[in-house]
């Protein structure tokens, strides 16, 4: 067994050969011989524009090599082209003539492979041994949207894009401070995907931040697309279903959770980003909560606890109370029920397993199919079909009345992770129902809640606050208290600046 | 390491496959027991009923009823088993009938220990004891079904929130006859029309039938019990002779707050007990021999008296058959701790000998909306 | 010296650990108990208990005072020697293998007649390992944080008494309130075992952040226990009449058969369903310390394999042994006599000889 994943970490390390590996690395001084040793590198890529032209001053002959498709157009013609051929002033330097921002120099051929391939154009000079790397992306990117997984009602209406250094920027617009810094590491032996991981240095914990360092730079493979896959290889338990990091596409959410001392993780080519360390709790905080009104965000928090306990329990309670205790229900009830059961065939368990999947297919069938369809599909599908079912004998009224109030309950959690995992875990929970009755839902408890108080997210503990209990942090968890009263940052991320917030308000009890 | 782990488990998840976990008994192989009914027939041989609605699917829901001949609860239970279409199960009995052939003899309750020593029973159905057989009572068709479980059991809890009777609970009857400071009493419902109710019976220390009390009198025992509920009196008041029948001799009235201050004393060798009530009353009727009576102290007073009166006898009434459904034994051991012990054993003959004195203390709240 | 450090418990958390292992299954039969021995004043015994209980702890906390990063058994490897420590720890290793086994099997026990009748004991056993497992073995720190957990979570438990309550209360069967102090005084011997739980502070002493106040945390969760007994014991009074309560085997659970609410029946088979949580923070803790008493043993290994083996071990032996009450009670007196002894009698012994030790030592080394 070790033997074996040996050699494949083996195999995937030897297979992507970068140009360093062979025998030429420099640049040199010989025009020519560059050329040649560009076409060997760079066969079979018709987007490779190799311009040649004469330098007025000094009429040096020079060579501008880009990627057509990565490139923007217009800062190459005017900026580069048209001063260089056309200047003609005093300097000796070509640098100084043109007029871009970004220009680094570099005399090895890894260093222009790496930037070409990040849109910038590379200038040769004949008889010097450095190049300039002249910073002129433009590949195609979208306009900025409403992120589709998280839509806002009072916030901004921005979503990040698919460029780091956009997303980037959406963040400065909301954290103007020297502090937020930003460290960058490569990952991805092919992909080459600039990493990010953006924090504000006196406030979030240095220790946790060596540590995501550390996680990061072992990371050793060809791709990484997203940030999900990045996600899986730096977690603390990826056999657990409960996500250890935030993933959101909101730069407001992004700058809040900065602001309580955590890190975001950005991947150049992948429109979310990560957050951690993260707790339980703020999987159900919302960047929005804070934005309404205190009565009606706090109505809101607890029904999404509530939310969280049925998506969990109501199919499992159901099927033990009608199983197994069915001593619990008044009388009344219990006749009903009688009745609905005698007209269906199956145990309960079996009715529920069959609902929950069909809503599960429908669900996921729901995602796929293109808009139009879809919405229609999703009610003909709940209202019909159901319906049928209960006319054909399969399922009993009030199962569909338990299975629907739990699909809805799955949907008012904020986060697709969290939301995923509690539709998850039902399953389990009702197997065990179906075998045990009562006490089986309240081992399965025991085992979830097990589960979370061992849990960690980069270090910290996941169930924070409530696992290592700390009374003044449940200011933020099943309500919300007024923003003037939450004055420290939570301890979940271990900040080392902790108070925020001075005296606050105007004296209204002055007044 | 782990896949140890793995393959134990999964051995153990075929191996609890095999046993009866997983196929718990579905909701529509139960016969819930709704009504249980307790009596003896002529022959002095027991005879149980019970009805229990059937599952069946469609809008009509019906009841069957059951009456078979056993020796005991248990065995009862596997008569209707063989009888009915699902496992019986009492579970969610809502009442427990006794006839009152039954109740005269003495060694009743044990036949219901089943129904406490089991642990998946309940101890909330309501005791009723009935006048005459049970077969009436069962027999007796409402609408198109049989006796209706919920009719009987709506009928006490609605009649005790008046306080018309006693509302006893197995748990609670378990109580009365076990504590020695106390006898028991249930309600009780006669079948000879229809499925009235007619106030209470009580037993006395070994649980045989003792005597009948009817609604008004149901009503002060629950007021001396101080239970807090919405009393709705009903006094007659015979003083001179009616030449009118239409001239009333009631009076009628709503009493809340009720409280009773039991103090308890022992004196010259036997115990001595002064209960004061205090009340506050609503009046909605008044007899015609107080219509001239303008002063409330003078109308309190006059209802004080009657009141006193109606407890005095009550009360006259219970010593003489030494029972004790009031719980004075309670307050004697609570307070006389000494002299109840030596009398503890037959605590019925001592309450016979005791005084007991009942003081009435009414406040008129309004006397309605009309003079 | 081993190293403890890295594995920490707060306050509160020391605190709810050794209340969570107090407060049990004794709960469940204590007013019967009580009243059998006692009648109506079974209160008396139960604030005796616990002055006993609260002295022997803080014996117990002087005791490891003096060596404040030591367990006991490295404490008895200080004052006497490599092997009587060994022998110290094979003597805990069984005293909480025996204790644990019974807590578990009494759990069962209770849960298979009240909720579950057809079902074999081991896999009841088997059920209630997977939770155990997962939480046991990350060690104290997690165990302590699920214990701080449930007792949150169960705060809701005594609203149910009052709702029973509430039907049906009589405060006269409490009178007269001090008419058997003697025989109360004399009871006092089985309330005593109730308050057992505060031996695992020998074990876990080393784990405590803020060790100044271990004194006055075990004193509180011996005071938290006895607030839940004493609430308990007193609602039985109040509800059952003292010529009933004897006849009932766990009035605390009969007592709430009475509860019915309009949408819901039948409480008590909730009640017990949840109480398991509380059940499961006496157990937890117990097998831990025997694993980690084996791991202390071997001085190898891991905890969490040791636990693994305890928990299959006690399956196999449930199945082939079907657990019942008479021998359940065989257990529980064994044990109590043995906790008596080792953690009530043996500590005032411990604590004279470190007073001893110390007084030596100091003249040698000065």
């Amino acid at each position: 067994m070790k033997i074996l994943k040996k050699w494949i970490k083996q195999n995937v390390n030897s297979s992507s050969k970068n140009i360093g590996d062979s025998e030429v690395k420099m640049i040199s001084k010989s025009l020519s011989e560059n050329l040649v040793n560009l076409y060997a590198f760079f066969k079979d890529t018709p987007d490779l524009i190799v311009r040649h032209l004469e330098i007025k001053k000094g009429n040096k002959q020079a060579v501008l090599i880009y990627l057509s498709s990565l490139i923007d157009k217009n800062l190459i013609h005017e900026h580069i082209l048209y001063p260089l051929i056309n200047n003609d002033n005093d300097t000796e330097m070509p640098s100084q003539s043109v007029t871009i921002g970004k220009v680094e120099s570099s005399s090895t051929w890894k260093d222009v492979e790496l930037n070409i391939f990040q849109g910038k154009s590379i200038l040769l000079i004949d008889g010097q041994t450095e190049v300039m790397i002249l910073d002129t992306p433009g590949w195609p990117q979208r306009s900025i949207e409403d992120p589709q997984l998280e839509t806002s009602l009072k916030g901004a209406h921005i979503g990040f894009g698919e460029t780091s250094d956009r997303n980037i920027a959406l963040i400065r617009r909301y954290i103007p401070n020297r502090q937020l810094k930003i460290t960058e590491m490569v990952v991805g032996e092919r992909s080459k995907s600039k990493v990010s991981i953006l924090y504000l240095e006196d406030v979030a914990n240095p220790e946790l931040l060596q540590e995501l360092k550390n996680r990061i730079e072992q990371i050793h493979v060809d791709f990484i697309l997203n940030a999900g896959e990045l996600e899986q290889f730096i977690e603390d338990s990826p056999y657990s279903p409960f996500p250890q990091f935030i993933s959101t596409e909101r730069p407001d959410a992004a700058a809040s959770h900065i602001f309580q001392g955590r890190m975001i993780v950005m991947v150049d080519g992948a429109s979310a980003v990560l957050v951690t360390p993260v707790t339980l709790i703020s999987f159900f905080q919302n960047v929005d909560d804070y934005g309404l009104r205190l009565l009606s965000s706090n109505f809101i928090r607890m029904l999404r606890m509530v939310s969280f306990f049925i998506a969990i329990l109501l199919p499992s309670l159901y099927i033990s109370l009608i199983s197994f205790n069915y001593e619990l229900i008044p009388i009344k009830i219990l006749l009903n029920i009688g009745k609905y059961r005698s007209e269906v065939p199956f145990p309960p368990f079996i009715e529920a397993l069959i609902m929950e999947i069909s809503l599960e297919m429908l669900r996921e069938a729901g995602v796929r199919l293109p808009a139009p369809i879809g919405q229609t599909v999703g009610i003909v599908g709940a209202i019909v079909i159901g319906q049928a079912a209960v006319q054909a004998g399969i399922v009993s009224n009030m199962m569909i009345i338990v299975v629907s109030s739990t699909a809805i309950a799955s949907f008012i959690i904020p986060n697709y992770d969290m939301s995923a995992a509690i539709r998850l875990l039902r399953f389990p929970m009702m197997i065990i129902a179906s075998w045990f009755g009562i006490v089986g839902i309240v081992i399965g408890l025991m085992t979830i809640i097990g589960h979370i108080i061992s849990l960690e997210s980069l270090g910290t503990p996941y169930a924070s606050p409530f696992a290592p209990i700390r009374f003044p942090e449940w200011k933020d968890t099943f309500v919300r208290f007024p923003l003037w009263k939450m004055t420290k940052r939570p301890s979940g991320a271990r900040p080392i600046q902790v108070k925020r917030q001075g005296t606050n308000g105007f004296r209204r009890d002055e007044k | 390491m782990k896949w140890l782990i793995i393959c134990s488990f999964l051995l153990f998840i075929v191996t609890m496959l095999s046993s009866p976990v997983g196929r718990p008994l579905n909701l529509e192989d139960v016969s819930f027991a709704l009504v249980i009914g307790v009596d003896l027939d002529d022959e002095n041989n027991l005879i149980f009923y019970t009805t229990s609605p059937v599952f069946k699917p469609g809008a009509e829901q019906e009841n069957k009823v059951f009456k078979v001949n056993a020796k005991s609860i248990r065995q009862s239970r596997e008569e209707f088993d063989s009888r009915g279409t699902g496992l019986f199960s009492s579970s969610k009995a809502q009442v427990l009938l006794v006839g009152q052939k039954l109740l005269e003899n003495p060694r009743w309750f044990s036949l219901i220990d089943v129904l406490y020593k089991d642990f998946k029973t309940t101890v909330n159905p309501r005791i009723v004891a009935i006048d005459g057989p049970i077969s009436n009572i069962m027999n007796t068709v409402t609408e198109n079904q049989p006796i209706n479980s919920m009719a009987v059991k709506s009928i006490i809890d609605t009649s005790y929130l008046r306080g018309e009777t006693v509302k006893v609970t197995l748990q609670e009857l378990h109580r009365q006859m076990f504590d020695k400071g106390l006898t028991p009493s249930i309600s009780s419902i006669s079948t000879s029309n229809d499925i009235v109710l007619t106030g209470s019976t009580l037993l006395d220390g070994k649980g045989k039938y003792s005597i009948e009390l009817n609604k008004l009198e149901s009503c002060l025992l629950l007021m001396l019990q101080g239970k807090k509920l919405d009393y709705s009196l009903d006094i007659p008041i015979v003083k001179q002779k009616e030449n009118n029948s239409i001239q009333s001799s009631i009076l009628s009235m709503n009493a809340n707050n009720v409280k009773a201050k039991i103090k308890t004393q022992y004196i010259n060798g036997k115990f001595n007990f002064s209960i004061d009530m205090s009340m506050y009353a609503m009046l909605t009727a008044l007899p015609s021999s107080y219509e001239s009576i303008t002063s409330i102290p003078k109308l309190e007073e006059n209802i004080n008296k009657e009141l006193q009166l109606q407890f005095e006898h009550l009360i006259k009434k219970i010593q003489k058959r030494k029972i004790d459904p009031i719980g004075l034994g309670l307050y004697a051991r609570a307070y006389q701790n000494n002299e109840y012990e030596k009398v503890k054993s037959d605590w019925g003959e001592a309450l016979k000998k005791s005084d007991i004195k009942v003081s009435v203390n009414v406040k008129v709240k309004t006397m309605g909306a009309v003079k | 010296m081993r190293n403890y450090i890295g594995n920490e418990i707060t306050l509160m958390q020391y605190i709810f650990l050794i209340h969570g292992i107090q407060v049990g299954a004794g709960v469940l039969q204590l007013p019967r108990i009580m009243a059998e021995k006692v009648g109506m004043n079974g209160w008396i015994p139960l604030i005796c208990g616990w002055l006993l209980s609260s002295a022997a702890s803080l014996i117990i906390i002087q005791i490891m005072k003096k060596n404040p990063q030591s367990t006991l058994m490295d404490v008895m490897t200080t004052y006497f020697g490599k092997f009587i420590g060994k022998i110290s720890s094979i003597l805990l290793l069984i005293y909480f293998s025996i204790v644990s086994f019974t807590l578990i099997q009494k759990s069962i026990l209770f849960i298979q007649v009240w909720l579950l009748p057809g079902i074999p004991s081991y896999i009841i056993m088997f059920l209630f390992s997977v939770p155990t497992y997962i939480i046991a073995r990350n060690g104290i720190r997690i165990i302590s944080r699920y214990a701080e957990l449930v007792f949150f979570l169960m705060l809701w438990m005594p609203l149910f008494y009052i709702v029973a309550l509430n039907q049906n209360h009589h405060w006269a069967h409490l009178l007269p309130l001090f008419k058997n102090i003697q025989q109360g005084l004399m009871a006092t011997g089985s309330t005593i075992v109730s308050f057992l739980g505060f031996e695992v502070a020998f074990l876990f002493y080393p784990f405590l952040k803020e060790k100044k106040a271990a004194s006055w945390g075990i004193i509180i969760a011996n005071s938290l226990s006895l607030l839940v007994f004493l609430f308990v014991t007193i609602s039985c009074f109040l509800f059952f009449s003292p010529d009933e309560i004897t006849q009932y085997y766990e009035p605390t659970l009969s007592m709430l058969k009475v509860v019915e609410f309009r949408f819901i029946e039948r409480m008590e088979i909730i009640f017990l369903a949840f109480y398991l949580f509380i059940l499961s923070t006496t157990w937890i803790p117990y097998m831990y310390s025997m694993a980690f008493c084996t791991k202390w043993l071997f001085n190898k290994g891991n905890a969490k394999n040791y636990l693994l083996l305890s928990l299959i071990f006690f399956i196999v032996i449930m199945y082939f042994v079907v657990p019942t009450f008479p021998r359940n009670d065989l257990l529980s007196g064994f044990y109590e006599k043995i906790g008596i002894i080792f953690f009530y009698v043996f500590p005032v012994f411990l604590l004279i000889y470190s007073f001893i030790y110390y007084r030596i030592r100091g003249r040698i080394t000065k």
